[in-house]
């Protein structure tokens, strides 16, 4: 994948993909995460070696049940869904038209935005690891290059679920892990692949920000935190 | 005011009912969670959105909410039922029965099937476009394990008869599934009494969204699937993917209407149809394709002998209807079911498909007989053929040049 869903990690793809054409592996990227965040480029993947690569509308301000694969036009691939020959056979089923128009248009939204949205997030996500650092978060993949709209942290002997859970109540929205395998309690695979320790990994919390976050909530979020962790560390303590 | 064109194409879509689009738009907007999120009220608002729409989904076909899984459309449903059927039971055997007449998302998928190395039989219909039963039943073998019979021809619009296919594949073990997409609000499906395993169902054909539909898979007795789509477990692993809620909400309140309003709906769709087929019974050499009993009342499949169905398309801009079916009118073939019923080619060319829905009025019904008498016989009058059967002429004694 290009850009991680929990970590916000970017791989260089380009690179891997290089690599991989040495062997005459086909190339595919799941760049669902990253496009509308950061500039993707085909065009010039494909040249790196990429074959094809997902995106979908909407994770970046379109409709539910639209996505597309840009597909290098030399590779055949066998459809998944049979049945009337749209979108030239490899995909049949009536378009759901609402949708695609609306993909269109966040498409063409993103590319506007772009130039000017990355580096407003990337200030806020600055504001909110300075204040996270100081309650002695660990922040994780903090050194990698990231997607500018993604922190991913945990508080010493904080369970994620029951920080997530407080702070739903506060009136913030967010995350343990990914949404696509919320229901699994066990600790993030993702995490766990990056030889974190499982105690650590439990208290997973993703934040995730977008065009419409504010400098106002920034800060209010923080200090919710601050006050929610007092609280729970003080419930342990009389646990202990 | 008569606003044209007509759309007299209900089979292929249909407008979404505004009351649907209006329950639809909060959950692009205001409440656009990801029904997965478990950590937060947006998640939970979704989710709770989803449920009630597989509720009223499920009441319209008397199923259990549990048994409804959410799909992009009938030929994603299509392709999970029969692909992930015969994948799972491939072990019992590798025989499956369709029908000529299905669906291409039916008829595809079991293409693909047989180059997996199944074995598929496509039964021929009766010229009234019904399955013959002592043909179905001459066609099972021990090793069937699977039929596939749609429950309303998208083209002429004949109810086949589910219920007592069902009875057999029962009585022999053997998994039904059933492409419902064009019987929905159409006609009554009554899941606790049908013996049918598996149905496929869309919105987009009973005033809904395009892109959402569903399908249903028995609990009791348990029919298994094999998956045909992986990644995130969502829908008891049946079929992963973020759930897209608003063309769920669509789904769950166009199907809400169809079960509030079909009975009344039903028959004054009728009674247009009705008045359609008797304003063009005067043409002559006009034929109906399909049985006119076991048929829903929208639909109208008419030969109008001596026109090319293209010609006709064009001199009837005005209406909006087709010749085939959505799916191959980019092609100039014969539509595959109405030679299927042993149509020659001439008679399957000139044929054209009339599907009245919700929004068809009187007046529209009175200018669409109006405008094709007008049409049809300056067509014939342009038509050698017409002239030659004019002057008595038996055309099939005539021999044709080469050329
Ligand atoms: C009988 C039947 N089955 C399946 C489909 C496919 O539905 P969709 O294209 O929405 O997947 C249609 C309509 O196109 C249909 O009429």
């Amino acid at each position: 994948m290009l850009a991680n869903n929990e970590t916000g990690v970017l791989q260089d793809i380009a690179a891997l993909a290089t690599q991989a054409r040495a062997t005459g592996a086909w190339f595919h990227t799941d760049a669902v995460q990253a496009v509308g965040k950061i500039a993707v480029d085909f065009r010039a993947l494909n040249a790196a070696g990429v074959h094809a690569l997902t995106l979908s509308a909407h994770k970046i301000g379109g409709p539910k049940g639209a996505a597309a694969l840009v597909l290098d036009k030399r590779v055949e691939l066998e459809p998944l869904i049979a049945g009337g020959g749209h979108e030239r056979g490899l995909r049949s089923g009536t378009e759901n038209v609402a949708a695609i128009v609306g993909f269109g248009v966040a498409c063409e939204l993103a590319v506007q935005q772009l130039a000017t949205a990355a580096p407003r997030l990337i200030a806020l996500r600055g504001l909110l690891e300075t204040g996270l650092r100081a309650m002695e978060a660990t922040l994780f993949a903090a050194s990698a290059e990231r997607l500018p709209n993604t922190v991913y942290f945990a508080l010493p002997r904080v369970d994620g679920e029951t920080l997530v859970g407080q702070l739903d109540r506060a009136g913030f929205a967010l995350a343990s892990g990914a949404a696509c395998s919320s229901a699994n309690p066990e600790p993030s695979h993702v995490l766990r692949a990056m030889g974190v320790a499982p105690e650590l990994a439990r208290g997973a919390v993703r934040i995730s920000l977008g065009s419409a976050s504010t400098l106002a909530q920034v800060n209010d979020f923080l200090n919710t935190l601050q006050i929610t962790l007092s609280k729970l560390q003080r419930l342990t303590a009389i646990a202990v | 005011m008569l606003k044209l064109p007509i759309y007299l194409d209900y089979s292929a879509t249909t407008p979404v009912d505004p009351r649907v689009a209006e329950k639809m738009i909060p959950y692009l907007v205001e409440k656009f969670g990801n029904p997965a999120s478990r950590s937060h009220s947006f998640g939970w608002e979704a989710e709770a959105a989803v449920e009630e729409a597989r509720d009223e989904v499920a009441k319209l076909v008397n199923a259990d909410p549990k048994e409804i899984v959410w799909t992009s459309g009938a030929t994603e449903s299509n392709n999970l039922a029969i692909k992930g059927a015969a994948h799972f039971y491939s072990g019992k055997g590798k025989h499956v029965i369709t029908v000529k007449t299905e669906h291409k998302a039916v008829l595809d998928t079991c293409r693909e099937l047989e180059r997996e190395g199944f074995e598929v039989s496509y039964l021929d219909v009766r010229d009234d476009g019904l399955l013959d039963l002592d043909v179905f039943r001459a066609a099972l073998r021990p090793d069937t394990i699977l039929v596939s019979v749609m429950f309303v021809n998208n083209e002429i619009g004949v109810i086949q008869p589910i219920a007592e296919i069902g009875e057999i594949c029962r009585g022999k073990g053997i998994i039904f599934h059933v492409d419902a997409a064009q019987a929905t609000g159409k006609v009554l499906i009554d899941l606790a009494t049908l013996k049918v395993d598996l149905m496929s169902f869309c919105a987009h054909k009973t005033y809904g969204p395009k892109g959402i539909g569903a399908l249903y898979i028995r609990r009791k007795p348990r029919v298994r699937l094999e998956a045909q789509m992986h990644g995130g477990g969502h829908e008891r692993g049946f079929r992963s993917g973020t759930l897209a809620t608003h063309q769920i909400v669509g789904m769950g309140e166009a199907f809400r209407l169809a079960r509030e309003e079909m009975g009344v709906e039903n028959e004054r769709v009728r009674m247009l149809r009705d008045r359609l087929l008797k304003g063009l019974s005067d043409i002559d050499q006009v034929f109906i394709n399909g049985d006119m009993e076991q048929r829903v009342p929208h639909n109208l499949n008419i030969s109008f002998a001596y026109i090319e169905g293209e010609s006709m398309l064009m001199a009837i801009k005005d209406l909006a209807v087709s010749s085939g079916s959505a799916c191959t009118s980019a092609s100039l073939e014969p539509s595959y079911v109405l030679r299927a019923l042993g149509r020659e080619d001439e008679l399957a060319h000139s044929s054209i498909r009339f599907t009245l829905g919700r929004f068809t009025t009187l007046e529209e019904i009175d200018y669409a007989i109006k405008l094709l008498h007008e049409k049809i016989g300056k067509l014939r009058e342009l038509s050698p053929l017409w002239e030659m059967v004019q002057e008595g002429v038996d055309l099939s004694t005539v021999q044709w040049a080469a050329h």
